[in-house]
Order: C-alpha cells, then sequence, then structure tokens
C-alpha cells in the first residue's frame, strides 16, 4: 500500500510526493476521466481537481487502505458529479456522441469512415451508456479486478458481472453488424 | 469478443486515447492552482472582516430599519411634499420616530363606532415642543379612504394637569364607521405622527347578554328619577328596589353592593338579573362581577328580597341600572357614580 501512494519516504515533502502521483496517475487518471465525461478539457480540469484534493489530504493519506482505490474513487465521484450538473448537461448536450450513446444502430458517421477495428470498438465503447461504458473501462481498460471495482464503485459485485456481461453483447452485436457492412473498405 | 476487449487497452491508447494526455503543462497549472488556494487561505483573514462588517451592517439596518423610514419620510414632511408618515395598516398605539416614542394614544376599551369615546393621548416630548400650537386630528379609514376632521383645531395652552408636558392628554373623538382607522396628528398644520386603531362594529348589546333584554327596555329610561336615600343606608326607588353600597367608590374596583327588592313573593326561587347602562356613550355594561344574574334571598332590612354582590362600575358618569325579575322589566335605578 505505502508504494501504491508514492510515501514510502518518508522524507518526502508534500510536494515531491504530488509531483510523484501527477507521474504516476496523471495520464490514466485523465483517460479514466475521460471514459466518463469524454471530453479531454473537462477532463484534465477533473483530474486537477483531484490532486488539489490529494495535496490537501496529504496528512491523511497514510490511513487510507488502498490509496488506488481511493484516488480512482474521488476521480470517478468528481466525474459523475460533472455528469450530473446543468452546465454539463447544457453544454454537452449536442456533442458527437449523444447520438451514439442513445441507439444501438450504427450511425452513418460509423459507417463511412474508414476505420480500424480497433478504433471502432474504442468509439464503440465510448457509446454505451454509462452503466455499461463504466465497468467496461474500468475492467478492461485500467484492467481493474472486480472485487476492486466493487469497491470503488460501492456496487455489488454480482451486478458489475451482469453488467459487463449485458454490455459485451452490446458490443459484440454491434462489431457483427459493423463487420457484415464491410469494414474498413 | 472478450479477445478484443481483453485488446481494449491497447485499442483505445492507439486510437481515441491516444499519446500522453497528462501533460507538463497540466502539472504546471496544478502548481499554480495549488500556489492560489494556498493564498487563499491566507487572505481569509481580511475576508473574515469584510464579512463581519456586512453582516453588523445588515444587522444595524434590520434592527432600526422603521427608524430609517421614518427619518426618511420626516425629511419629506419638512420638504411640506408629501404628509404621509407610514402607509403600513397594522394596528399600534404608539408613534415612533429615531428610536423614540413620541406620542401613545390610549382609546377607550370599549371604542366603537357612531358614539364619541374616550381618548387619552400621551405626548412625549417636552411642553416646549407644543407650547401654543394649534392641535387637530384626522382620521383616515382604510376601507373607504375617507378623511374626517375628528378634532377640530385646539390651541395647546397649559400642560396637563399634575405633568410638566402634555402626559395626559384626553379627548373624545366621533369615529363614524367601524374598521381600521388611522388618526394622524398635527401640529400646527404639520403632520405630527399618527396610529392606527380598530373601531368595533357599533353594537348595543354584548353577545353573552340574556334573551328577554330588549333594547326598547332603554330608549325610555327617566334619567330624572333618580335613586334617593331609604332607611338602613338604601339608596333606590322607595319601595320598589334599592342598594346598600351604591354610594361607596365603586369605579374600577370591586365594591360590595347589597341589593334589596320589594313586591318579591317568592324571593328563593327569582333571579335578579342587572344590566348596567351608560348614559354618556350609550353603552351596555355588566356590573356584577359574577354574570347577568344573580340569586335571591329572604327578607332583609324592611325588603322582601336581598342579595350581596360584588359589582365594578367601568366608566364614571351616570348610570341607568336595569333591574329584571323573571324576564320581566323590574325596575331601574339611576345612580351617578363619578368615584
Amino acid at each position: 500500500m505505502s508504494s501504491e501512494s508514492g510515501k514510502e519516504n518518508v522524507s518526502l515533502d508534500r510536494e515531491a510526493w504530488l509531483e510523484k502521483i501527477m507521474e504516476q496517475y496523471g495520464d490514466r487518471l485523465t483517460k479514466l476521466s475521460y471514459n466518463y465525461i469524454k471530453d479531454w478539457n473537462l477532463a484534465e480540469d477533473i483530474v486537477q481537481d483531484v490532486f488539489i484534493t490529494c495535496y490537501k489530504e496529504f496528512e491523511k493519506i497514510d490511513n487510507i487502505i488502498s490509496f488506488k482505490t481511493w484516488i480512482y474513487r474521488i476521480t470517478i465521484n468528481k466525474c459523475k458529479d460533472v455528469l450530473k450538473s446543468s452546465i454539463f448537461k447544457r453544454v454537452m448536450v449536442n456533442s458527437n456522441f449523444s447520438p451514439l450513446k442513445r441507439s444501438p444502430e450504427l450511425t452513418p458517421e460509423m459507417m463511412i469512415l474508414k476505420r480500424s477495428e480497433e478504433e471502432f470498438l474504442s468509439t464503440s465503447v465510448l457509446a454505451l451508456p454509462l452503466k455499461f461504458r463504466e465497468v467496461i473501462t474500468l475492467y478492461y481498460y485500467e484492467e481493474l479486478s472486480i472485487e476492486e471495482m466493487s469497491g470503488i464503485l460501492k456496487i455489488n459485485q454480482n451486478t458489475i458481472k451482469t453488467r459487463l456481461n449485458r454490455a459485451r453483447k452490446k458490443l459484440r452485436a454491434l462489431m457483427e453488424r459493423w463487420r457484415e457492412n464491410g469494414a474498413g473498405t | 469478443m472478450e479477445r478484443e476487449l481483453n485488446n481494449l487497452r491497447k485499442s483505445m491508447n492507439a486510437s481515441t486515447h491516444k499519446g500522453m494526455r497528462f501533460t507538463e503543462r497540466q502539472k504546471v497549472k496544478i502548481r499554480a492552482a495549488i500556489q492560489l488556494e494556498q493564498t487563499n487561505i491566507k487572505r481569509k483573514h481580511p475576508l473574515l472582516i469584510y464579512f463581519i462588517t456586512s453582516l453588523a451592517a445588515s444587522l444595524f439596518i434590520l434592527l432600526f430599519y422603521t427608524d430609517i423610514i421614518a427619518t426618511l419620510t420626516n425629511k419629506d414632511i419638512k420638504q411640506g411634499s408629501k404628509q404621509s408618515i407610514e402607509s403600513e395598516w397594522e394596528i399600534r398605539n404608539h408613534y415612533v420616530r429615531n428610536g423614540k416614542v413620541k406620542f401613545s394614544v390610549f382609546e377607550d376599551p370599549y371604542l366603537s363606532a357612531g358614539k364619541p369615546f374616550g381618548y387619552m393621548i400621551s405626548f412625549k416630548e417636552p411642553f416646549e415642543k407644543y407650547e401654543g400650537k394649534e392641535l387637530e386630528i384626522y382620521a383616515v379609514h382604510k376601507e373607504t379612504g375617507k378623511r374626517l376632521s375628528v378634532l377640530p383645531s385646539t390651541k395647546i395652552t397649559e400642560p396637563s394637569s399634575g405633568y410638566s408636558s402634555l402626559e395626559r392628554f384626553t379627548t373624545k373623538l366621533l369615529i363614524p364607521e367601524a374598521g381600521l382607522w388611522k388618526y394622524e396628528v398635527y401640529f400646527d398644520n404639520k403632520l405630527y405622527g399618527d396610529v392606527v386603531l380598530a373601531v368595533q362594529e357599533a353594537k348595543f348589546f354584548p353577545s353573552n347578554i340574556p334573551p328577554f333584554v330588549q333594547k326598547t327596555d332603554f330608549e325610555h329610561i327617566d334619567w330624572n328619577r333618580k335613586a334617593v336615600k331609604i332607611d338602613n343606608n338604601i339608596i333606590g326607588n322607595t319601595n320598589k328596589s334599592g342598594v346598600i353600597g351604591a354610594d361607596m367608590p365603586s369605579l374600577n374596583i370591586n365594591q360590595k353592593w347589597m341589593w334589596h327588592l320589594w313586591g318579591i313573593e317568592n324571593p328563593k326561587e327569582t333571579k335578579l338579573t342587572v344590566i348596567g347602562y351608560h348614559r354618556e356613550t350609550e353603552t351596555i355594561h355588566q356590573i356584577l362581577t359574577t354574570g347577568w344574574s344573580i340569586g335571591l334571598g329572604g327578607k332583609n332590612n324592611g325588603a322582601d328580597a336581598h342579595t350581596p354582590s360584588s359589582v365594578n362600575i367601568p366608566l364614571p358618569g351616570e348610570w341607568a341600572v336595569m333591574l329584571y325579575v323573571d324576564g320581566n322589566v323590574f325596575d331601574v335605578l339611576v345612580y351617578e357614580i363619578n368615584n
């Protein structure tokens, strides 16, 4: 645990520790936030917020059992706060992802754009509804275990498994359609 | 599917999540934000002062709001442009300006429309302020907006007797209609202040009056048939009715009155009902402290029936005490009670 939080060196002061966790988690948390928010600028703002919170909580960090779980959880919670906030809803309602989010059908853009299968899968994952996108990205992208996810999301492990299954089904359907339509040509 | 998903990290990092998303620029931004936050914490102290100042200011305004209004409108009076002080219609007996009570009005507790009622106005400023000035009172009716001169111009020449100033200015005013009335007090044609009082509907009988009491009973009172002294300190009408104690001080204190009636055959099964009628205000009063009626006892002091009672007379002046026995008018006792 202490190696996670980067505080194994007792002489490490607050600033040095911050540098260390920024190095260690900065990119991961930004991408984690992007998986929720789907906007790089907002994701950066959220991560900035997270690190400021960390900096303030420096003294209490030693009491936290798993630093990784903790920092993931505050990041995810901040993302969800932003998603719920009225500003986000107003600004993002017409963003590119909205139509995808709702319809399981392939949109014309998805058809026309020449993309690799990898790119198509990534886009499809991001287009999933939040509760499926969340479990898929945490499980496959962040490579967390079901147990860790349960701790971070405060959701029952079986619920997570069910959601994963349903998300896989949705993705499979999308992938099959895409292949039938002559992907990448 | 599982194979593709297992490669999701690789796929995303190659497409949607390409490249390093956490740059040196971002780190600089975070460091700057933390710096800013630190200075904000240090700045908390002066901010706190501003907060306390504004809090104190708002409290001040809250507490002295009415005075501020009064002061502002007072300015209007001086300019003579607008002669209204407060537009509110909340009942109040006092007029307050600059945090000081300028005068208070104490109205007759039976204040109602259609009859003159007494008011005691207690002016609080030194006598020099009022001396030689013309006092006028106007009344404004809330409902109709009617404005009447209720007290014609009266010159103030001397202070209330026993007081250094006008602490006990008494007057009688007639208000024609029931409702809320604003009494505007003027000195030398300048609005001095106002109070708002509720004037009751002109009601002859209190609601709990015994049903056999008729208004016509009070229309033909012979005010010249005054009660006379009979034997045994009884004051009343010979061989009809009389009271021991009616000449004792009874005004606003409970006094023992002993009632005596002649010509009652079965006193122990008879009830006496006593209705007080005040001539000046033409108002009905319950003068027995225990109720309108009282049971009678046997012979005493030469009368056929008698009963002791506790009596309280609310107003000075001429009174007609209407006596009813078994629901019929028995006699009228006319007294002049001044103490």
